[in-house]
């Protein structure tokens, strides 16, 4: 990438800022930039760019001094809550931010594990590529059942920009007609193996509600001429996605967003640079810019915009608007409702089965699969609840012959039991729920009273918990899970509850605290993702969701954020922004 | 075990001359007591790929003593022996073993895993009035295969001696010759196929998603 493209301090008048970079604000980029907008990103932490920064990218295990574990002191001391996700690790650790330098406060016996990921590409170079449209009933869900604001929008509103960003990162999945999880525009699926094709044969032979499909994946199974001439070729089936992909297999900025952004020489990019708060003139009603400080030297500069674009992920978008108080706002930039901070949600994994299946040993996958069997919720509207709890969850798998680090907690030593350890043993079975999380008031963020970062900006202090109908779902999810094994002919099934152990966060799907919604009064933006109370802010992460749904959010934060652009474009051509 | 709780606190760095000094002597001394070949094996450009680098805390990995890392040396070949594919000590698992649970693992999980190497010595000596290193091969095998079998063993050491087990096993399959030799390593596969003909012979990939 050509270096004049990162500036320091500029007096320039932005036609559009974004802060953040990682998959909303790719998209917001692109965009921006290909309908001739000058644009700056912001970046609160370092530059990463494309293959030259992928530095772990195709070691063997044996190249790290603790073959892919983090030493013990240094998790301790700088990684005590990023330990916790299930992608950290000596051969990504330097994707993760660093707790030392990024902490935040939780209220007594509320644990939550923020999981950061502060550089250029954000979280897009990490996340776990997984892609799925929303449906209707998702978006009816708290209208259905009285919890939470009804979302402005439905499918309809969406579903041309879902098929926009699809065609464009490339999504490989089969099309099912599914009512609760609308169809994608696809690459080619990723094979099943021989016992997932016949466990998905007998799930749907003994329950209508319920079929298992290959998981669609952010992946270029077979890759469109557009993606080619990007630089990006076929997923070579590594599934080592969070080193960073030279191959560009996966969607992230750096692969398919920024790329493009980039080529029409009207991006800034300023690395760097942690958002203290936003400049908002109380005259005209509308933001002028950001404050930043440096994130090394920790000097402040100002940039300028005639709108800003908050992409800074679901927590640190509220954080900022939270910090930034006028006499207006008081309580936080854009907060007339007094919402902002609120209905904080992720989705529950804290459940799960295991078991295995007899025979197929003259079976075996060449290649590391990047996603496994996925089953939609089958409780998707209030007729089909259960009537323990609310809402619904979905299903995914691991599903693999098990190898030496299963078969080493087996009896045996010496020569037999060592020749055991190299072959690949029985077909193991794992499920693990992905539970919705109801949209609830008390779950909340705000600014810590009198605890600081380094910068200087007000630690985030973070009140979330699961409540009965998580834990009671949860619950539910284990037994289901047990009874399809069983049902599917698989032995050694067994089941476990994780919820207690496992606080909100470890989903890494954190949305709500700044929600959508028709009414001023109950949300902080609108049916396109714009403050009710700021013409020109826009916050289209996942700060905006009013509800969590079963899916994995990052498709339709690419989907709001597209469309919110064009909104945006659309109201300042015919001005009336 | 106090010293060891206090100086992986402290995060001493490691004196990279003492420790090589140490190594030297203690797996000098293993080596001749069993065979020159194994020699290689010893290597102490093999050792150091443990060493900590400047940019991250490191700790005291001296954690088994001479005798102890004799009798741990003998452990790991008796659970993972030469065949046609390097032993466990051939790619130092027991050096591995070391590094790891100072560097990687608890106090807790440290102390226990050194009480069952002691305690398989102490077991041995009782038995067959020689040290665990000196027994022949059966008497090794058996010795672990009662302590799996909690055979005068409890309930506890079969425990820590299973999770001394599995780190020797993770230790073997993700060194170099343990993923590539051993197993079958596929770096880059190219696509992903979800059936190919498997038989007796076929061996697990070595190249996993993660470790």
């Amino acid at each position: 990438m050509q270096a004049d493209i990162y500036i320091g301090e500029s007096s320039e008048i932005y036609d559009a800022i974004i802060i953040g970079s990682g998959i909303t604000g790719g998209w917001a980029a692109k965009e921006f930039c290909e309908r001739g907008f000058n644009t700056l990103m912001i970046e609160r932490g370092r530059v990463v760019e494309h293959r030259k920064d992928y530095i772990t990218e195709g070691k063997g295990p044996w190249e790290y001094p603790d073959r892919t574990k983090v030493n013990n002191l240094l998790e301790a001391e700088q990684y005590h809550i990023q330990k916790n996700s299930y992608a950290f690790s000596d051969t990504t650790k330097h994707f993760f931010g660093n707790d030392r330098d990024l902490p935040f406060t939780t209220e007594q016996g509320k644990p939550f594990h923020w999981i950061r990921g502060n550089q250029l590409g954000g979280k897009s170079l990490t996340w776990h590529r997984q892609a799925y449209r929303m449906s209707d009933y998702d978006f009816n869900a708290n209208k259905a059942d009285g919890h939470g604001n009804d979302w402005p929008i439905r499918n309809k509103d969406l579903e041309t920009w879902y098929s926009y960003v699809e065609k464009h990162v490339g999504i490989s999945g089969s099309k099912e007609n599914l009512p609760q999880l609308p169809d994608s525009e696809y690459l080619p699926p990723f094979e099943m193996t021989s016992p997932e094709k016949l466990f998905t044969k007998r799930i749907s032979e003994q329950f209508d509600d319920r079929k298992f499909i290959i998981g669609r994946a952010a992946h270029l199974s077979v890759p469109a001429p557009h993606h080619t001439a990007q630089g990006r070729i076929q997923c070579q089936a590594r599934n080592e996605c969070q080193k960073g992909c030279s191959f560009g297999a996966y969607f992230s900025t750096q692969s398919s967003t920024l790329p493009d952004a980039v080529k029409t020489n009207r991006l800034s990019i300023a690395a760097n640079s942690v958002v203290h708060s936003l400049i908002y003139d109380e005259t005209t009603n509308r933001v002028k810019g950001v404050r930043v400080i440096d994130n090394e030297n920790l000097t402040t500069r100002e940039y300028y915009a005639k709108v800003v674009f908050l992409c800074a992920s679901t927590l640190g978008s509220t954080q900022i608007l939270l910090n930034t108080k006028t006499k207006r706002f008081p309580n936080g930039l854009a907060n007339s409702s007094g919402v902002l901070g609120h209905y904080l949600m992720d989705h529950n994994f804290g459940a799960g089965a295991y078991g295995k299946m007899e025979g197929f040993e003259d079976e075996y996958h060449s290649g590391r699969r990047p996603t496994g069997l996925y089953m939609p919720n089958f409780r998707y509207e209030p007729s089909r609840y259960s009537k323990k709890y609310l809402r619904g969850f979905a299903f995914g798998t691991g599903i693999q012959r098990e190898n030496w680090k299963s078969i080493g907690y087996q009896p045996g030593v010496g020569a037999d039991f060592k020749e055991k350890l190299t072959k690949p043993g029985a077909w193991s079975f794992s499920l693990y729920a992905q539970g919705e999380m109801l949209p609830r008031f008390e779950n909340h963020v705000s600014l810590h009273k009198t605890k600081t970062d380094k910068w200087g900006i007000p630690q985030l202090h973070i009140d979330c918990s699961w409540s009965d109908n998580e834990r009671l779902m949860m619950d539910d999810a284990a037994e289901i899970a047990v009874d399809m094994f069983k049902k599917a002919g698989l032995t050694d099934v067994g089941s476990y509850t994780s919820y207690r152990d496992k606080p909100p966060g470890l989903a890494i799907h954190e949305v709500g605290t700044a929600r959508m919604g028709a009414n001023p009064k109950e949300s902080v933006v609108n049916r396109y993702n714009q403050a009710h109370d700021i013409p020109n802010l826009f916050i289209t992460d996942g700060a905006s969701f009013c509800s969590t749904g079963t899916q994995n959010p990052s498709l339709t934060f690419m989907a709001l954020t597209v469309r919110a652009v064009d909104y945006y474009v659309n109201e300042l051509k015919n001005q009336r922004i | 075990m106090s010293k060891v709780v206090t100086d992986t606190q402290k995060g001493n760095h490691i004196n990279n001359d003492a420790r090589r000094a140490f190594l030297q002597q203690a797996l000098g001394a293993v080596c001749v007591t069993a065979s020159a070949s194994i020699l290689s094996g010893c290597s102490l450009e093999v050792a150091d790929e443990f060493a900590a680098t400047p940019t991250k805390p490191s700790s005291d990995t001296t954690l088994f003593s001479e005798p102890q890392m004799t009798t741990l040396f003998a452990i790991v070949d008796t659970i993972l022996p030469r065949t046609d594919t390097p032993s466990a000590s051939d790619v130092n698992c027991h050096g591995f073993v070391q590094n790891q649970l100072t560097r990687c693992h608890t106090a807790e999980q440290q102390a226990s895993t050194v009480a069952i190497v002691n305690q398989i010595n102490q077991v041995s000596t009782a038995n067959h009035k020689k040290p665990f290193a000196l027994l022949d091969k059966q008497q090794q095998n058996a010795l672990l295969q009662d302590l799996e079998a909690k055979r005068g063993f409890s309930d506890e050491d079969a425990q820590h001696f299973s999770f001394l087990k599995a780190l020797v096993v993770f230790g073997y399959f993700t060194s170099e010759a343990g993923a590539t030799k051993a197993l079958t390593y596929q770096a880059v596969p190219g696509g992903f196929k979800g059936s190919i003909p498997a038989n007796a012979q076929t061996k697990s990939w070595g190249s996993l998603d993660y470790y």
